[in-house]
């Protein structure tokens, strides 16, 4: 069993071409690109990243493509710790779009959720979104905001080690999305065989 | 987003109900491309679970499950999806309190009247609006048997890891006579300690739960029994009073005129899912049964499966062989070896009368219960029983304080006839002054359709999943779902295990990272910056 102080569930949503999965990509492999078609079967990712000494793990959700035509399962919300969403600072549309998913985290993820917003492609040479729009956007919406290039890899490393830092503190203060104590796993329940416990064994 | 859907595919699949969804994930597991759609703007079409308002609005524009009929050009031959017929039906909402904040003098004289220790808090409805996100009620509510299908295909699949689960925590029959609940004791344990039946009563009870569990390996003493009805046998054994209420309401989810091995059957996966994850046999999804169709969708998405709700499907074209070759789907034509479309789309499907339900909020448990409770109310005479099914906060069905009770029964008039007598035998109305029974703050009845779909008229490639049913798990849906499956792919795996991501090895190049190198210019704003931290409590 791996040696880790805190499990963190983090998940990507934001207009389909905007890096997502690429950010994830750079962050738990350090590959770019990533192998077209190596996402399929592919639920999540994880990295342990180290803060201050303790191990967190964080479990890296991707939108399995339901963003091309705006159907994310609602259940993909459920028990986030934080949510990163992510536009292409070289297109105005994805920046456009932001407010029609931030309804949707207001309607379905959990109001406690560490919310991040990322400009990314900072590398490109053709920016639409200049970095003080994306910050006043942020501020107005009470989300953390940084830039990030997955193809360069800059920033990338800080933003995933900024919310493991920023889930740690709120994790002391009991202060997170803290999901449901005592919900049952149906993989992971220690199993008593019927012959046990069951009512009518003679 | 401009994008366009893939023609061709392997299969289209139109509406995202459970059938349908355990069909696409199963498919795109197994490689095939699979495209999935629906007309409306949430997952789960009648299998769906709703916050206040999405509820609300929901069924207030009943045009949401109306389905618009939009008029193409097509061929003789193409069927046309039908797009009329209303899923839910009779729909009606009441509410018990008033929007206006309770005067001093109410306050003082509900405080006097309630001696108790749990002091019951008012809402008022505005409150409760305010609160919508926080409820989430389910049009289909059902339970999983802890080794019913559905938790083996979860399991087995992989699929488990995308949802959590409650236990019930205490199953209930109705004693008419004396107009009380009687708890049904589950395990060993429990019906050894219980107060409620003698000695005697005991050993039968577990003479005859052992008699059914072994019943493969003796057939032969059941012969005489097979034929007839759980009834029969029940007489034959002299099993009487408490514990043939246990049996029948509980145990068997039976009534009088259920077959003998059908009641076996239940009796069996009763016993068996007792113990693995909880004192009863019984799971619940937390945040709602509708979470289930989803977690299927987002197997199939993981596996390239295409996602499209608010589109709409207007015919389906059909070839000159009698085979169907593909959809309208938005005027957009898209083919598709395999189409797979819910009984409510199906355009050949007659309505029939389906089932009676009722959501209530209610201002405390009858069974102090802080999870979940299944609760029989039998009906005579051949009728259908009453199930409901009480949800505490901790199952996310409501904000703590309040209860989420939901009534299922067979539809024989309408869901307020049908279930009047059992509202009113366990519920006090608004004008009694009956303290320990629950208050009803708001009610929503309505009607579910099922549907008759003749066999043999579609065109073969062409399958039609049945919507909601009476019973009070998921199995016989899991059970259609794999039947589906297998005729359209036979030999293939249904299914199997997905790969534990913390296992997958990727493709792509090894070559070291490009060097990290922090970029003039990024913004980036503090924390200490933010009102965030506030807003975030």
């Amino acid at each position: 069993m791996e040696d880790y102080k805190y499990l963190f569930k983090v998940v990507l949503i934001g207009n389909a071409g905007v890096g997502k999965t690429c950010l994830v990509r750079r962050f738990t492999q350090g590959i770019f690109p990533p192998g077209q078609g190596a996402t399929i079967g592919v639920d999540f990712m994880i990295k342990t990243v180290e803060i201050d000494g303790l191990k967190i793990k964080l479990q890296i959700w991707d939108t399995a493509g339901q963003e091309r035509f705006r159907s994310i399962t609602q259940s993909y919300y459920r028990s986030a710790h934080a949510l990163i969403l992510v536009y292409d600072v070289s297109a105005q549309p994805s920046f456009d779009c932001l407010p029609v998913w931030l309804r949707e985290v207001e309607e379905y993820a959990s109001p406690k959720v560490l919310r991040v917003l990322v400009g990314n492609k900072v590398d490109r040479d053709d920016r639409e979104i200049p970095p003080a729009v994306g910050e006043g956007f942020s501020r107005m919406n009470n989300m953390y905001f940084i830039e990030t290039s997955a193809k360069d890899c800059s920033n990338v490393d800080k933003l995933f080690q900024e919310i493991a830092r920023e889930l740690i503190q709120d994790a002391n203060s009991n202060d997170g999305p803290v999901g449901q104590q005592d919900t049952t796993h149906l993989d992971g329940a220690a199993e008593k065989s019927w012959s046990e416990s069951n009512c009518c064994k003679s | 987003m401009g994008e366009d859907i893939p023609s061709p595919c392997d299969l289209i699949v139109v509406g995202t109900g459970l059938i349908e969804s355990i069909v696409a994930s199963a498919s795109s597991r197994i490689g095939k491309q699979v495209v999935h759609l629906d007309h409306r703007d949430f997952y789960g079409s009648s299998w769906a679970t709703f916050s206040f308002n999405s509820l609300q609005n929901t069924l207030g524009l009943v045009d949401e499950f109306t389905e618009h009929t939009t008029q193409s050009q097509k061929e003789a031959s193409d069927l046309n999806i039908s797009l009329n017929s209303k899923a839910i039906c009779n729909v009606i909402e009441k509410w018990f309190i008033s929007d206006e904040c309770k005067t001093e003098n109410d306050d003082s004289q509900e405080c006097e009247a309630s001696r108790d220790k749990t002091s019951r808090i008012t809402w008022t409805k505005s409150e409760l609006l305010k609160n919508s996100r926080k409820f989430n009620f389910d049009i289909t509510p059902k339970l999983l048997y802890s080794r019913g299908e559905m938790v083996e295909v979860l399991i087995n699949s992989g699929i488990c890891r995308y949802a959590e689960f409650k236990n019930v925590s205490g199953i209930y029959t109705f004693d008419g006579a004396e107009g009380c609940l009687l708890p049904v004791p589950c395990s060993r344990a429990d019906v050894f300690n219980s107060k409620e039946i003698t000695m005697v009563e005991k050993r039968l009870l577990m003479k005859v739960l052992a008699m059914c569990v072994d019943y493969e390996n003796k057939s032969e003493e059941f012969k005489e029994y097979e034929s007839g009805s759980f009834d029969n046998f029940l007489n034959a054994h002299k099993i009487q009073g408490k514990i043939r209420k246990y049996l029948v309401d509980s145990v068997a989810m039976a009534n009088d005129s259920t077959n003998f091995k059908d009641a076996v059957k239940n009796v069996q996966k009763f016993v068996r899912s007792i113990g693995r994850y909880g004192n009863t046999p019984f799971l619940w999804t937390l945040y709602g049964s509708g979470e289930l169709p989803q977690c299927f969708c987002r197997c199939s998405a993981v596996f390239g499966g295409i996602y499209c709700l608010k589109r709409n499907t207007e015919n389906i074209i059909v070839g000159s062989d009698g085979q169907a070759i593909g959809i309208v789907s938005d005027n957009q034509n898209l083919m598709a070896k395999f189409i797979l479309i819910e009984d409510c789309l199906n355009p050949l499907a007659k309505i029939k009368p389906g089932i009676s339900r009722a959501i209530l909020i209610t201002d405390r448990s009858l069974t102090k219960n802080d999870q979940a409770a299944i609760i029989t109310v039998p009906s005579a005479n051949g009728k259908d029983p009453v199930r409901i099914l009480e949800l505490s906060a901790s199952t996310m069905a409501c904000p703590p304080g309040l209860y989420v009770v939901h009534l299922i029964t067979r539809q024989v008039k309408t869901a307020v006839e049908d279930l009047r007598e059992a509202i009113n035998a366990v519920f006090c109305s608004s004008e009694e002054e009956a303290l320990d029974k629950p208050n009803i703050i708001w009610s929503l009845h309505f009607n579910i359709n099922e549907y008759d779909c003749p066999e043999g008229k579609l065109p073969p490639n062409v399958y039609s999943c049945p919507g909601p049913d009476l019973f009070i798990d998921f199995d016989d849906h899991v059970i259609k779902a794999r039947n589906i499956f297998q005729s359209m792919y036979p030999g293939e795996d249904f299914l199997p295990k997905v790969p534990d991501p913390e296992d997958v090895v990727l493709e792509g190049p090894s070559e070291d990272i490009v060097q990290e190198r922090p970029l003039e210019g990024i913004v980036e704003t503090s924390p200490e910056d933010q009102e965030s931290g506030e807003t975030r409590q």
